[in-house]
């Protein structure tokens, strides 16, 4: 199970929530585990979830009937799963929605030869549609309407990382529930991982060094970054990762093509099992200057500050203090970035301003025991070059474990 | 330019609206070019679009001031460029109190990143030093506060304001703005991308190309005892080798019914996949060894669907149409257990037309018309428990006439040696 439970009902008691209801993908999938085909296509609203603060009373996965067969490989811990017809085999007569609910469609019925002989897989493929056909709603609304009914929330404040299926529960008759803006809300849940997480972000940490290093050795003097790109996807993509990213600074590399004498930066983001691994290292091509080196030796210096500071009850504010001034006691003046980060579903997997929400008013950071925190140390001078370091670290009971290999030495690349 | 922009225009008079605001990532991208990384790292409210009915007005992008390097990279066509302060590391900046139905809080300062002394700057640099010095007296504090400075510039200060996210428009009644009034346009930007640019089918030809390329060294992997994990590696590799991304190759939704490959029983592969955020859709049937009479009749029969479709697709056409017509070409080949057929227009998503949300009901009103310069997926499944999977898939854009094939429309039985 990726969600964190107690944590969610703690979160939930503090905000004053009788539920959540996750629109989103990512929330979806961390509340529920499972992560569908439709959610791969960028289709919004035809998945929810649903969890409850009252523990007796079932959270929910809404997912199309379609798809059921992928629950026998990607199991939901929810108890309450309930579907919705595919279109082409609904009744075409027109509805009064306000008065109504509309009839589902029928089950996909696919043809079966050799009933009394199919795999196992395709036995279970069919028990599970047949246990859910029952169910079987017309629409994802009118299957999260019956999702909400079946957890007693007929009524109540739900925290929602979308307002509008509040509005169109009211529409369809449950009048009674109330949003509040949860897309925070979610996040502060998620910051600290549980163990399910955690497994799988150490897997993305270490496909996603994998892959910068593959980006990394592909550098030589005159190549594109566009070939580092390649050869960063590949990595990844070999060992079942997807690429997000892999950059030279929010502009590219300064040149058309690698240079030599020049630091590289070099930042990673991928993702596996759609958690992501984020990392940072700096590369250079011919041999590279004293100030180079010393600045690199500042930034390893700094990154080493931040792992030992690290720990419980530490905020994000006395991190940031300790590693710029041990990194400008080492000689690097003018560095002014060390921004740490949760890492998780999303890139920044902490609370973040939104809307009217000002910088600063989340308050500070505050580490604790398994988030997942990215120390990005990023640094650019024109004419100079690029520069970063970046690990990936578990937060323990009082101090951090590294999630990747924290090498921080400047990668030299022969000329 | 992505942005469809007569379209456009077209649909926001239909709907009433005197712009559109996106916050979705992907309706960012189709208004203004650009592509955030934030947008990668699944970060929402800090990027926005916006797109003023009047041409006359300036079209916006609010953005990060750290991005603006990235324009060099991701061009925009939209003129007006609000930077704002606030990113990552800047959390800490206080602003001071301000009444937010009349002033703006402060921005934090930036000014780009240091140049070093004497240092000759390479012409991307030079360009990214003239961005922030353009921006650094300007800066709005948040991205709401920059998506409230593109508006006010934009003269949409009250009207109907299309949004994929009208919560977005609801916080802007507190910031002196009340009397926007936000409307759902999720289905709204569907409509418009439904028919494509020019600069949009190059790019949609160019990931059905890749896609169907790793598609198909993925069902040359699909040899005897092959597991899906390892064709799925093969497709994802592929992918990324023709600088796409991979999305998911599927074989029905459950996996492979034996866990691995099999002589004599057909597979389906299809496979969704991304180039520059542009979806390339592809599917096939293959078979290990030498197909038996049943499955070359079926495959031609799909075929001959296939075929059918491609007679009728022309602008007008209904989707309800195109699908019974298929059906009953499949069947009359002699396919007449065959029922399923999806068209589906492609592009920044899977299925790129309108579709029901909230309370509505599939119906009358969404089975759409073709128009030339859609994208349009003849998507056809088909499973038998106990005997298989197949499938037919490809991609054309719609034109005057007819169409125009963006896959290669190659065979539809892949046999691979046994």
């Amino acid at each position: 199970m990726l969600l964190n439970k107690p944590r969610a009902y703690e979160v939930m008691d503090k905000h004053g929530l009788d539920g959540l209801l996750a629109s989103t993908q990512i929330n979806i999938y961390y509340l529920t585990d499972f992560w569908g085909a439709l959610m791969n296509m960028r289709r919004s609203f035809f998945n929810y979830a649903v969890l409850p603060r009252d523990e007796n009373v079932p959270a929910a996965l809404v997912m199309t009937a379609v798809e059921l067969s992928r629950l026998v490989e990607m199991p939901t811990w929810v108890p309450n799963v309930v579907t919705y017809s595919h279109p082409a085999l609904m009744g075409s007569r027109d509805y009064d929605t306000g008065t109504e609910e509309p009839d589902a469609g029928a089950v996909f019925a696919w043809p079966v030869r050799n009933e009394d002989n199919l795999p196992e897989k395709e036995q279970k493929w069919r028990a599970m549609g047949a246990a859910h056909a029952e169910k079987t709603r017309a629409t994802p609304s009118y299957a999260l309407r019956q999702a909400l009914r079946d957890a007693g929330l007929e009524k109540g404040r739900i925290g929602t990382d979308d307002p509008r299926p509040i509005g169109w529960m009211n529409a369809l008759g449950l009048e009674g529930l109330t949003g509040v803006e949860a897309t925070n809300i979610f996040r502060e849940i998620r910051m600290v991982k549980s163990e399910a997480e955690l497994a799988i972000i150490r897997e993305a940490a270490r496909i996603n060094e994998d892959g910068i290093n593959a980006g990394i050795k592909a550098l030589r003097k005159g190549v594109t970054w566009g070939e580092i790109e390649l050869a960063y996807g590949m990595e990844m993509a070999r060992q079942g990762g997807r690429a997000v990213y892999v950059t030279a600074g929010p502009g590219g590399m300064s040149h058309d093509q690698a240079p030599v004498g020049e630091p590289i930066m070099f930042d990673a983001l991928g993702e596996y099992g759609h958690y992501h691994g984020d990392i940072g290292r700096t590369a250079i091509i011919g041999e590279p200057t004293p100030e180079i080196v010393e600045r690199n030796k500042a930034m390893s210096v700094g990154w080493q500050t931040a792992f030992e500071t690290i720990k419980p009850g530490v905020t994000g504010r006395e991190m940031t203090q300790k590693v710029l001034s041990a990194i400008e006691r080492e000689g690097f003046r003018g560095f002014f970035i060390a921004t740490p980060h949760s890492v998780g579903l999303e890139h920044t997997d902490h609370p973040i301003p939104i809307g009217l929400e000002l910088p600063g008013s989340q308050g500070d950071l505050v580490f604790e025991e398994n988030m997942v925190i990215n120390v990005d140390l990023p640094y650019h001078e024109l004419g100079f070059g690029g520069m970063h370091l970046e690990d990936m670290i578990r937060v323990t009971k009082d101090g951090c474990e590294p999630l990747t290999t924290m090498k921080t030495d400047l990668i030299v690349v022969p000329e | 330019m992505l942005l469809n922009r007569d379209r456009a225009v077209e649909v926001m008079d239909r709907h009433g609206l005197t712009g559109l605001v996106a916050r979705e990532h992907v309706n960012i991208y189709y208004l203004t070019d650009y592509w955030d990384t934030q947008a990668d790292g699944r970060w929402p409210y800090l990027v926005y679009g916006l797109l003023p009915r009047d041409t006359d007005q300036p079209a916006a992008l609010v953005l990060p001031t750290v991005k603006l390097e990235r324009l060099s990279v991701w061009p925009t066509w939209v003129p007006n460029i609000v930077a704002l302060s606030d990113y990552s590391g800047r959390e800490q900046h206080a602003a001071a109190a301000f009444d937010p139905t009349r002033e703006e809080p402060a921005a934090a300062r930036w000014a780009g990143w240091p140049v070093r002394d004497g240092a000759t700057l390479t012409p991307l640099e030079q360009s990214w030093a003239d961005r922030a010095a353009a921006h650094a007296d300007r800066l709005a504090a948040t991205p709401a506060w920059g998506l409230k400075r593109a508006l006010v510039d934009a003269g949409m200060t009250q009207g109907r304001i299309g949004s994929d996210d009208p919560r977005v428009i609801e916080w802007l009644h507190e910031m002196g703005l009340p009397g926007v009034e936000p409307v759902d346009a999720t289905n709204i930007f569907r409509e418009i991308r439904m028919v494509k640019s020019d600069e949009e089918v190059a790019i949609l030809e160019q990931a059905a190309q890749i896609n169907e390329a790793a598609a198909i060294a993925a069902a040359g992997a699909a040899g005897e005892g092959a597991t899906w994990p390892e064709i799925e590696t093969v497709y994802h590799v592929e992918m990324s080798k023709r600088g796409g991304r991979n999305g998911h190759v599927i074989s029905g939704l459950g996996g492979l019914p034996h866990g691995k490959v099999v002589p004599g029983e057909p597979l389906l592969i299809d496979a969704l996949g991304e180039y520059r955020n542009y979806f390339g859709d592809f599917g096939r049937t293959v078979i290990v060894g030498e197909p038996d009479a049943l499955l070359r009749r079926r495959a031609d029969a799909m075929w001959a669907g296939f075929e059918r479709a491609c007679e009728i697709i022309r602008p007008g056409l209904k989707r309800s149409v195109l699908i019974a017509e298929v059906i009953e070409a499949v069947q009359k080949a002699g396919f007449d257990d065959f029922f399923y057929v999806s068209p589906h227009s492609l592009g920044l998503e899977h299925t790129d037309h309108p579709i029901p949300m909230g309370p509505t009901v599939h119906g009358e009103w969404n089975d759409y018309a073709l128009q030339a310069g859609m994208v349009i997926n003849v998507d056809m499944p088909f499973f038998e428990w106990g005997w298989g999977t197949m499938h037919l898939e490809d991609t054309v854009v719609v034109t005057e006439t007819g169409f125009r094939p963006l896959t290669s429309m190659s065979d539809a039985l892949i046999v691979n040696p046994a």
